[in-house]
């Protein structure tokens, strides 16, 4: 389950609740593909809830980056919980998106302050 | 020790054997974050079994198998689909390349890799078997 805030013009926030598989990843997919038509290119992903992830959740994120790098936009992860962490740091996806603590410090990445 | 479990299939059914897994691997002496990451090679298993071995073809059963002795943890995924997943095409792909190319797929088996100790893929009378093996 997804829960979408409007942060901006450019920017939403994305709360993906539960557990992220094979099967849930189709309705993420749709919800991004949709806020990068209309043109959110900074994305927020809320993962306070979020308690399970496999490739096929990475595989949507991973999916649009080249498209939100060319309109200068990116991912920003959010309170991120361990064992979703780690499933980023198995494939050294930590290095190469943005994981921050709280919603303030994305906000500020994204320069929405 | 051996136990099985048997279902369709579906993606809807990934939830289900997580939870079957969770089940079976509660008492054996691993962390909790290896329990986790060999449920999670489980579910990339069998998500590639029923999504591209299978179509996703809810006539067709997966069962999986687990059997556990002292130094060995070993699961191993049973189909009939016409085509095994094609594990060769997808093993050496670099995620900078994946990103690159704008792909969804691909993660899934690094994943299997990184975390078990064994992943072999094979046929056997007309079975596909993906094979994983974990040392405790």
């Amino acid at each position: 389950m997804e829960i979408i805030t409007k942060i901006s013009k450019q920017t939403i926030k994305i709360a993906v609740i539960g557990e992220l598989d094979a099967n849930s990843a189709i309705s993420l997919d749709r919800v991004i593909r949709k806020a990068i038509q209309d043109e959110f290119y900074k994305i927020i992903i809320d993962c306070e809830e979020l308690e399970y992830i496999s490739s096929a959740g990475l595989g949507v994120f991973i999916s649009y980056i080249e498209e939100m790098k060319t309109h200068h936009g990116q991912f920003v992860f959010i309170k991120m919980k361990d064992r979703v962490y780690n499933v980023f740091k198995i494939l050294g996806l930590e290095k190469l998106i943005t994981i921050l603590p709280s919603f303030e410090e994305a906000k500020k990445v994204l320069h929405e302050n | 020790m051996k136990t099985k479990f048997t279902t369709i299939c579906s993606r809807e059914k990934l939830s289900e054997i997580r939870s079957f897994l969770q089940v079976v691997l509660a008492d054996v002496n691993i962390s909790q974050s290896t329990r986790d990451e060999v449920i999670l090679a489980v579910d990339e298993a069998c998500a590639n079994a029923i999504i591209h071995g299978n179509d996703c073809d809810e006539k067709k059963t997966l069962q999986l198998e687990i059997a556990l002795s002292k130094e060995k943890l070993s699961i191993e995924i049973y189909d009939v689909g016409n085509t095994a997943f094609p594990a060769e095409e997808f093993k050496s792909r670099d995620i900078n390349e994946l990103i690159h190319a704008r792909q969804k797929g691909g993660l899934g088996l690094k994943l299997m890799y990184s975390i078990m100790d064994e992943v072999n893929y094979y046929q056997s009378d007309g079975v596909n078997v993906c094979s994983l093996s974990k040392i405790l």
